[in-house]
Parts: C-alpha cells; sequence; structure tokens
C-alpha cells in the first residue's frame, strides 16, 4: 500500500502539487508554480521516486519543459525540444510528458506541437527528435484537432520497452513495437485524417 | 563595440537569475541580444525558437523606440544606449 500520494495539477493558472497521507484523509496544496502560466500537463517519474516534469506553455517566453528533483521545491527549465534545421515546423507547445520503462532509467518521452515525439536519455534535460514518426509519411495528412495538433498522450508498456503507443489529435493513435525504429497506425473508426491504404491500419 | 545597457521586463528576468538589467557589449540589436543570452543561457529559448526566429509577444525597443520601426536586429547602437525587451500584452476572449 502506498505511504502516501500526489496528485499533480496543470492549469491555465500555474502547476498544484496535492500531498496526502495513505488514507487521503487530509491534503496539502503546494504551488501554483510557474504562476500564471499554463501548463497542459505535470509528470512523475516512479523510477526516482523524486523528478516532477511540467508541460508550460508561456505566452512570454514560448514553451518549455521545467523539471524539478525534489518533487516540486524547485524548478528550472530544460532545454527545449527542436525541429532539425530546415523543418518548417517550430515546437510551440508541450502536451505530454511520459516516463520510459522501469528499465530505461534515463529514458523519457515528449509529445508536443505540432504533433511530433522527442525521447531524452538523460532524464528529460536534453531531447532528440524520433524522427522515425516525425518524418512519417502520414505526417502530411495530420490536421489539428479542436487544441491544435498535437501529441497529448504517450503510453510506455510496463511490460516491453520496446513497445510505445501515442495519441494524436487529429490524426489517430500510432504503436511501435520495436522501439520506435517503425510505426503501426491505428486509427479506424476515429474519423482520422489520414486515409487508410490497401494495406489496412499498417504502415 | 557600444556599452548597451539591456533591461528584463516582467517574466524575463527569472530566467536572468532575476536581474533586471544586463550591460552587454554589442554594435547592434541582435549582437546585444545574442551578448545577453550568452550570459544568461536559460534566456536563449525564451527569446528566440529553434529556427532562430524572435518568439512572438516580445517586443524589443532601443531608446524607447520599437526595432520594427528602426532596422530590426540590424538597427546600430551607440554607447550609452538602452535596449528593453518587454512582454508584449495580448489575450482576451476567446485567445
Amino acid at each position: 500500500m502506498a505511504r502516501s500520494v500526489l496528485v499533480l495539477l496543470g492549469t491555465k493558472k500555474g502547476t498544484y502539487v496535492f500531498r496526502s497521507g495513505a488514507a487521503r484523509e487530509r491534503w496539502r496544496a503546494e504551488g501554483p508554480y510557474h504562476e500564471g502560466q499554463p501548463v497542459y500537463h505535470v509528470a512523475f517519474d516512479p523510477r526516482d521516486g523524486r523528478s516532477l516534469f511540467a508541460g508550460v506553455n508561456a505566452t512570454w517566453g514560448g514553451p518549455r519543459v521545467e523539471i524539478s528533483r525534489d518533487l516540486g521545491k524547485t524548478w528550472k527549465p530544460g532545454k527545449n525540444p527542436a525541429f532539425p534545421k530546415g523543418d518548417e515546423r517550430t515546437f510551440s507547445r508541450t502536451w505530454h510528458i511520459e516516463a520510459g520503462h522501469a528499465s530505461e532509467p534515463d529514458v523519457m518521452w515528449l509529445g508536443t506541437e505540432p504533433a511530433a515525439l522527442f525521447k531524452s536519455t538523460d532524464r528529460g534535460e536534453s531531447w532528440e527528435s524520433v524522427r522515425s514518426l516525425n518524418d512519417h509519411p502520414d505526417t502530411k495528412y495530420w490536421q489539428p484537432g479542436g487544441g491544435g495538433l498535437g501529441m497529448h498522450s504517450i503510453v510506455v508498456d510496463a511490460g516491453d520497452p520496446k513497445q510505445l503507443a501515442v495519441g494524436i489529435s487529429s490524426a489517430g493513435v500510432y504503436e511501435t513495437t520495436d522501439g520506435a525504429k517503425t510505426w503501426i497506425r491505428h486509427n479506424e473508426g476515429l474519423g482520422s485524417p489520414v486515409p487508410q491504404g490497401p494495406e489496412g491500419d499498417y504502415t | 563595440m557600444a556599452k548597451i545597457t539591456v533591461k528584463l521586463h516582467g517574466a524575463f528576468s527569472q530566467f536572468a537569475g532575476g536581474a533586471r538589467s544586463a550591460t552587454v557589449e554589442a554594435g547592434d540589436i541582435g549582437s546585444a541580444l545574442s551578448a545577453l543570452v550568452e550570459r544568461y543561457p536559460s534566456l536563449a529559448e525564451r527569446v528566440r525558437d529553434e529556427h532562430g526566429k524572435l518568439r512572438d509577444h516580445i517586443n524589443v525597443f532601443a531608446n524607447e523606440e520599437e526595432m520594427r520601426y528602426l532596422e530590426g536586429e540590424r538597427t546600430a547602437l551607440r554607447d550609452g544606449d538602452t535596449i528593453d525587451i518587454v512582454p508584449a500584452v495580448s489575450g482576451g476572449e476567446g485567445s
């Protein structure tokens, strides 16, 4: 049974951390951190038990990932993800931050707008574009949903470090089973703008 | 090279360790911004995107004149000139 519980909240006006004991009877609120700035996601790294990541999308100064190594007491910005030189896309929002598999304690994943996946191998301090997905032929069909063209969800398979799924609005779900070398499209029934090829749902 | 005072307003100062101003040596606005972010690396990605473009919602003034009405980042500077980096005010319903 858990000894304590953390609830992490990203809001339009900053980051809040709520703490409680295992019984969850009383809660202590901490924050707001990043006061007055929209925070799309706050993530916890269960592998070290102390790192938090906040996707801050500030009007002034642009998007960034803020990192805390002491459960929210102090924060500092990490290096931004970047699209390569010559790419027309510009990193404009942080949507989702996800700790990697337990067997890869330095790996973090980041979903952005425009929709793209970035990987960190230094616990979120810096990011590399996952070109296999970010330059995938499907990207020309991806269209913004109501909230923009964002990669809003990332799920790591707890049983397999090579398996990962991401959600893109609006494109659908893309899954890799080989450590992000190749991707399988899952978008049947989603009204995705990505057409189904004759080979079906696999790309 | 001229000695320039760069003033940081609003949220920008938090990325410069709380500093509200810095003195840099530069010949024009672009090089003054480069000197500033060299001193305060956390400001670099707050001022420009990954392709080097100045971010939206940032206004740069040289001696109280918005640089768009001057020669942009190529605006020449002289000893004692002042640059203000000011967050633009925008927003409202639906933004």
